[in-house]
């Protein structure tokens, strides 16, 4: 084997702070979601900050955990390969879901953007077209403890979780919601 | 000396002379920017100019030495003054004379600084600005006194010319660029002369100078450009008395300026976006043979006039002829038609009849075939008769939904009479040519010599039309349009709609006047009507009949309740909702449909229950008109503001601009639950009735003023001013109106309600 092909060198565990710094790097593109989804459950205008800080500090020490243990809830498999970046860069994508859920089921979006909501996150979520996540979401949140784990989402989970009108993707009039 | 005052001692005089600085302001706010050359003249006794220097001299010293002057920003530059300020009392004549100019000019500066300053002052957060302002006064006239001390003489004049050119620009019709190019031009000059004196000054004192000048540029340009600040200008308007709008209107710009409105998406132009005030008259001279000839000779103003005065429809108007001779007049015109064996003669009589009962001067039917070209005259197809054609003037190539089929309420643009063919088969032999009035009038006088109905002129005869509908028709509107001749420019004509069978029979009242009876000899001689069926209607082409248009907004009423009580979608409902109360908002105001339907909330007044409009999109009105609103639509808005306020939809969309109006329109982000408000316009409108109402073709636009026009039943008085159709000098509540607020309140909120009630709309909110 030349020297070219010989496995890099492990770096370094990166330090607290820089673990911080990675996982929240990687929520970044996540922002808008989480302001919105801050915005419209009832929290208050002036402490709407601090919840936003509080998620996300949920999302990083969840993280930063499953760092430390590199559990079965690493979810970033072939760990070996990738750089440190790489793989707080993919925990925290699925963290993020996961921790979402989570929120979701116990703060509820304000009643009349509840529809609009849960619709666009679905599309949202869809768009990712990224099986490994549905995957995860599916063993973690809404599938839990089944035997059989889907790597797709369906609606029906989603709406079963989320306690949402059951013709809320069909074009007709959706059920009234109750607030 | 003044480094012992104490502290107290100054910062009283301090407020002294703030206060003083604001009174003076405000006083120089009154005068105007035209006054402000020889202001100090008239306004600054030399007691105060004394008084005003030992202050600024006393704070200004202290300043020097005991503070720092920065934080005397907003006084520093007044008390400046007094740096230049010599007192002129001991020193020699020619000195005394050159310190009597040199003063003379930092007053005109410093009012010029200070007008600037007191106009700041009305604006929102120009604290900032207003000590920048003062403190580049400062600045200046520290330059003035080190740089340039041997020559302020000179300099001086060019400095404070160059102040003056900045608030002597005209603003109001010049552009902001045109305005920078002047200022900037000015500028250099200022520069150039300081570069072209003996003493040596650096490029950085130039440099300098030109800075602390161009704050002013800018500070203008702020001022009347950014804010729309409007000056009057007293060259402009001759005479307070003149106005017959409140000055304050000048003062106190209009809430809304036409940067507001927006017709841009607009096919079609607005069919009254005419300029009412700025379109003048339009005087034909030649129609009246006194003004024809002395048309070269007098002043058009004069003639105008003239021409006024003889068109008065009032009986004591010379030209007027009282009904007993009208009979005669007709009698005698019948005579020489039929009996006077010239054939010229015969002919001219022909055209007196024509002008009798078409309004225009007998001297244009010599050409008879000219009025057939025009198509003002049609021959009938069994030339049993000829067609005199009032033509409405409207839009005749409309598309959309109005234009289809059985849509359109008013289906005629003209209204036709029969003239008999004889009399314009008698012109047309006669062969006339090169006829003048002066032709015309000979005839007429050997007619009626020894009739005593005195002089019978061509003009007289043609104004009959006019004086005497005046009096048959119960409003201007249809007077006008039975003349057939815009008198003066009416934008209402555009809107108006008149049954065909009713402008028949105000004809008709009109025609018999000219006859002795049914019995009269030459009763079957005269202009006669098409009988159309009672439904038939002249007028606007955009008015929709009255049961589509029901249909169209009771199917939206429905669907609004149901979408507001079943959509979940948030932003479904929110523009449901925002279309309902556009509707809404335009059928009780009749006001054109600029953005946000005129709903800028400052502009309600929800006690009194009455609105501020201003839609008008062209510079005519500075000012707009006020319009009652009634309890319906006090109740949708009000329920609309609600519902908007419950979902927390303006702290939640994205939009930046503070939102001026009641009417948003909800625009999906690209980003996650994003969304802006946008200030609803027509556009908006159009697309959501395309996407909801596909079965509708496109509407007009502007469709509500021409529907509330023509289904409201309201005085043409009140409608004129409802409208802002109403001239300069006429409009409601001017000094010259007899139009009273509470009967034009109640006239208008009466008809609306009733309106509202025959289009049985629901709220869209106590049903859901």
């Amino acid at each position: 084997m030349s020297k070219k092909q010989a496995k890099p060198k492990k770096s370094f565990k990166p330090s607290d702070r820089k673990q911080a710094k990675l996982t929240e790097s990687s929520l970044r593109k996540f922002s808008e979601i989480i302001d919105q989804t801050i915005k419209l459950t009832n929290v208050e205008v002036g402490d709407q900050k601090n919840a936003k800080d509080r998620l996300k500090n949920l999302m990083i020490t969840r993280v930063k955990k499953d760092y430390l243990s590199l559990t079965q809830h690493t979810y970033l498999l072939s760990i070996e390969a990738k750089s440190h970046e790489d793989w707080f860069k993919n925990q925290a994508n699925y963290i993020f879901w996961l921790e979402l859920f989570t929120y979701l089921q116990s703060h509820k979006i304000k009643c009349e953007y509840r529809i609009n909501f849960y619709k666009e996150l679905f599309d949202y979520l869809i768009k990712l077209d990224d099986e490994n996540l549905f995957y995860l979401i599916n063993k973690e949140i809404l599938k839990k403890d089944k035997y059989h784990i889907p790597k797709i989402i369906y609606k029906t989970d989603f709406i079963n979780y989320f306690k949402l009108p059951r013709n809320i993707f069909e074009k007709s009039k959706v059920d009234i919601v109750e607030c | 000396m003044n480094n012992k005052l104490d502290l107290e001692v100054f910062k009283s005089r301090c407020a002294c002379l703030t206060e003083i600085l604001s009174s003076y302001r405000e006083g120089l706010l009154l005068l105007e920017s035209c006054d402000l050359k020889d202001f100090h003249n008239t306004y600054m006794t030399d007691e105060f100019m004394r008084e005003l220097k030992a202050l600024c001299e006393g704070i200004y010293s202290y300043l020097n030495i005991n503070k720092s002057k920065t934080q005397y920003k907003s006084i520093l530059g007044s008390s400046s003054v007094c740096i230049l300020y010599k007192n002129v009392e001991d020193s020699d004549i020619i000195n005394k004379e050159k310190q009597l100019s040199i003063n003379q000019n930092i007053l005109k500066i410093f009012n010029i600084v200070n007008f600037l300053i007191g106009l700041m002052s009305n604006i929102r957060n120009s604290q900032n600005k207003i000590e920048r302002l003062n403190y580049n006064f400062y600045l200046i006239l520290k330059m003035m006194g080190k740089s340039f001390k041997d020559f302020i003489f000179e300099v001086l004049p060019i400095v404070s010319q160059y102040f003056n050119n900045l608030i002597e620009f005209d603003h109001t019709a010049k552009t902001i660029k045109e305005f920078n190019t002047y200022a900037k031009a000015q500028n250099v000059d200022v520069t150039e002369f300081c570069k072209g004196l003996d003493v040596n000054v650096s490029e950085n004192i130039i440099k300098a100078l030109t800075r602390y000048l161009d704050e002013y540029r800018i500070a203008v340009e702020d001022i009347f450009y950014h804010n729309n600040v409007r000056i009057k200008k007293t060259d402009q308007i001759d005479n307070i008395e003149d106005l017959d709008v409140d000055p304050q209107t000048y003062n106190n710009p209009p809430l809304v300026t036409e940067s507001h409105s927006d017709y841009s998406d607009d096919k079609y132009s607005i069919d009254d976006e005419v300029d009412e005030d700025k379109i003048l008259k339009q005087y034909d001279y030649n129609l009246n043979e006194d003004t024809r000839r002395l048309a070269p000779f007098v002043s058009h103003q004069k003639l105008n006039r003239h021409i006024d005065r003889a068109q008065q429809p009032t009986v004591s108007n010379t030209y007027y002829l009282d009904v007993p001779f009208l009979k005669i007049v007709n009698q005698v015109l019948h005579e020489q038609l039929h009996e006077n064996k010239d054939m010229i003669e015969s002919a001219k009589a022909s055209c007196c009849l024509m002008s009798i009962f078409t309004g225009q001067s007998a001297v244009i039917f010599q050409d008879i075939n000219r009025l057939l070209r025009t198509k003002q005259l049609k021959r009938d197809s069994n030339r049993a008769y000829y067609l005199w054609v009032v033509d409405a003037n409207v839009n005749k190539n409309l598309k959309g939904q109005i234009a289809k089929k059985d849509n359109k309420y008013n289906e005629h643009t003209t209204w036709e009479f029969q003239i008999p063919a004889m009399w314009v088969d008698r012109i047309r032999e006669a062969n006339l040519s090169n006829l003048t009035h002066v032709d015309f009038e000979e005839s007429l006088s050997e007619w009626f010599y020894n009739r005593r109905i005195g002089p019978i002129s061509v003009t007289s005869l043609a104004l009959q039309l006019s004086f005497h509908l005046k009096r048959i028709c119960n409003d201007d509107l249809k007077k006008n349009f039975l003349i057939g001749r815009q008198i003066s420019h009416q934008a209402d004509l555009s809107y108006g709609g008149f049954s065909y069978k009713q402008l028949n029979d105000s004809f008709d009242q009109y025609v018999w006047l000219w006859f002795q009876g049914k019995n009269d000899v030459n009763a079957l001689d005269r202009p006669q009507f098409i009988q159309k069926d009672d439904k038939a209607r002249v007028g606007s082409q955009l008015v929709w009949t009255f049961s589509h248009a029901k249909q169209f907004i009771n199917t939206l009423n429905e669907k609004v309740i149901q979408v507001l009580k079943e959509e979940q979608d948030i932003a479904e409902k929110f523009n449901a909702f925002s279309v309902w109360v556009w509707f809404c908002c335009l059928l009780s105001s009749g006001a054109r449909p600029v953005v946000g339907a005129s709903s800028v909330i400052q502009n309600y007044d929800f006690i009194t229950n009455i609105m501020y409009i201003h839609d008008k999109h062209s510079r005519s009105r500075q000012h707009g008109r006020y319009s009652p609103l009634i309890d319906f639509v006090v109740n949708e808005l009000k329920h609309y503001d609600e519902f908007i306020k419950k979902i927390n939809a303006l702290d939640l969309s994205n939009t930046v601009e503070d939102n001026i109006y009641y009417l948003s329109y909800w625009k999906k982000g690209s980003e996650f639950m994003s969304f802006t408000l946008e200030p609803l316009t027509q556009k908006h409108i159009a697309f959501y009735l395309s996407e909801k109402f596909p079965e509708i073709d496109e509407l007009y636009p502007n469709w509500t003023r021409h529907f509330v026009r023509n289904f409201l039943e309201l005085p043409d008085a009140i409608f004129k001013s409802w409208y802002a159709h109403d001239q300069q000098n006429q409009i409601g509540f001017s000094k010259y109106s007899s139009l009273q607020p509470y009967t034009y309140m109640i006239e208008i909120q009466d008809a609306v309600n009733q309106l509202f009630k025959r289009l049985g709309l629901k709220s869209v909110v106590s049903q859901s």
